[in-house]
């Protein structure tokens, strides 16, 4: 894929936690989502990764990204977005 | 076979699931300690199960994959062994403390279950190549003589498999990308008319193999694992399979 719209990185955010309870949506972040630790956020980088067709692991500044906000803006930096 | 008195009660592994209960296991320091890839396999076989069946957890360390499939009710009879004496133990401990009936025995891979065959076998024998295994802390007290490339005992179940499981049966396995995933894909792909991957997921280099990314970088080249450096770190991945005909 060339790039991603949000509701898809969304998606790919939610993706990573196994518990159906946890609800992930525009304003979800590592600080109001208490399952979102280390492990998953570098599921999360792996995942966009993968979708992004290795493009994601170029982008240095997608690490240090905390909630879905900040991953779409860095994504949309980088004209890995859609809007 | 080791006492109950022997074991040292005071490790404890709980596992949250899906449907709100909560197991807890007793573990020991003798034998493996369940990891993010025993549940993964085990969301990856709950997830597959359409309908209840016998079930073999084979390398099944303190019994935490085939205990929580038939808390989940996907069993109509569990059977469970490993090479470890102690965690055969703990199996059938953990088993009687969880509310469930499991036949659980000491067994090199299929010694022990030569004439039994089953709906589904859940494979978890050791699958890391030796010489990282022997660096890595995983397997501090636990057998892991799966060779060189680290295929070596995930073959030998894949090959046997078919003996042991019911028509319409049904293998499951993780494969280590510290092991060599393309022998073993290809043997699965030569005993079963259908592999699929089932899931996948990436995971840190843990602290204890940082030291030794010199035998991980030759391994590496030389074809038999696989990691990649990505976003800071080393990332390797579990990915679970699922084989039948
Ligand atoms: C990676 S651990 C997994 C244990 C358990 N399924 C879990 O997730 O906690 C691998 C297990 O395979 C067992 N094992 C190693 N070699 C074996 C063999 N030849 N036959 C049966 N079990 C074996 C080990 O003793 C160990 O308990």
């Amino acid at each position: 894929m060339q790039s991603l719209t949000q509701e898809q990185v969304i998606m790919i955010v939610a993706r990573q936690f196994d518990d159906p309870g946890v609800t992930i949506d525009a304003d979800s972040s590592m600080d109001n989502v208490a399952d979102w630790d280390s492990l998953v956020h570098l599921g999360i980088l792996v995942s966009l990764d993968v979708e992004l067709e290795g493009r994601a692991a170029a982008v240095k500044k997608l690490a240090a990204c905390r909630s879905v906000k900040e991953i779409v803006s860095c994504l949309a930096e980088h004209q890995l977005l859609t809007q | 076979m080791v006492g109950t008195s022997e074991r040292l009660p005071e490790l404890m592994y709980n596992l949250k699931l899906h449907n709100g209960k909560t197991l807890l296991f007793e573990t020991s320091e003798k034998v493996f300690i369940p990891t993010g890839t025993t549940t993964l396999l085990l969301d990856s076989v709950r997830e597959q199960i359409g309908s209840r069946g016998s079930i073999l957890d084979i390398g099944c360390g303190i019994g935490v994959v085939g205990i929580a499939l038939a808390a989940y009710g996907l069993a109509t009879s569990l059977s469970a062994s490993d090479i470890s004496h102690e965690a055969v133990v703990l199996t059938e401990h953990n088993a009687v403390s969880n509310g469930c009936e499991v036949t659980a025995r000491h067994s090199n891979l299929f010694e022990a279950w030569l004439d039994t065959a089953f709906d589904y076998i859940v494979d978890d024998v050791s699958g890391v190549a030796e010489g990282i295994a022997a660096v890595s802390g995983w397997f501090k007290n636990t057998s892991c003589e799966s060779g060189y490339d680290g295929s070596l005992l995930t073959k030998n179940v894949i090959r046997q498999s078919h003996k042991h499981l019911r028509s319409g049966g049904r293998l499951f396995f993780p494969v280590i990308s510290l092991s060599n995933e393309t022998e073993i894909i290809a043997e699965a792909r030569r005993c079963f008319e259908k592999v699929s991957l089932l899931k996948q997921k990436a995971w840190p280099l843990p602290d204890d193999l940082k030291p030794h990314l010199a035998l991980l970088d030759r391994m590496r080249n030389e074809g038999v694992i696989s990691y990649e450096e990505k976003f800071g770190t080393h990332i390797w991945t579990t990915s679970i399979y699922m084989a039948h005909n």
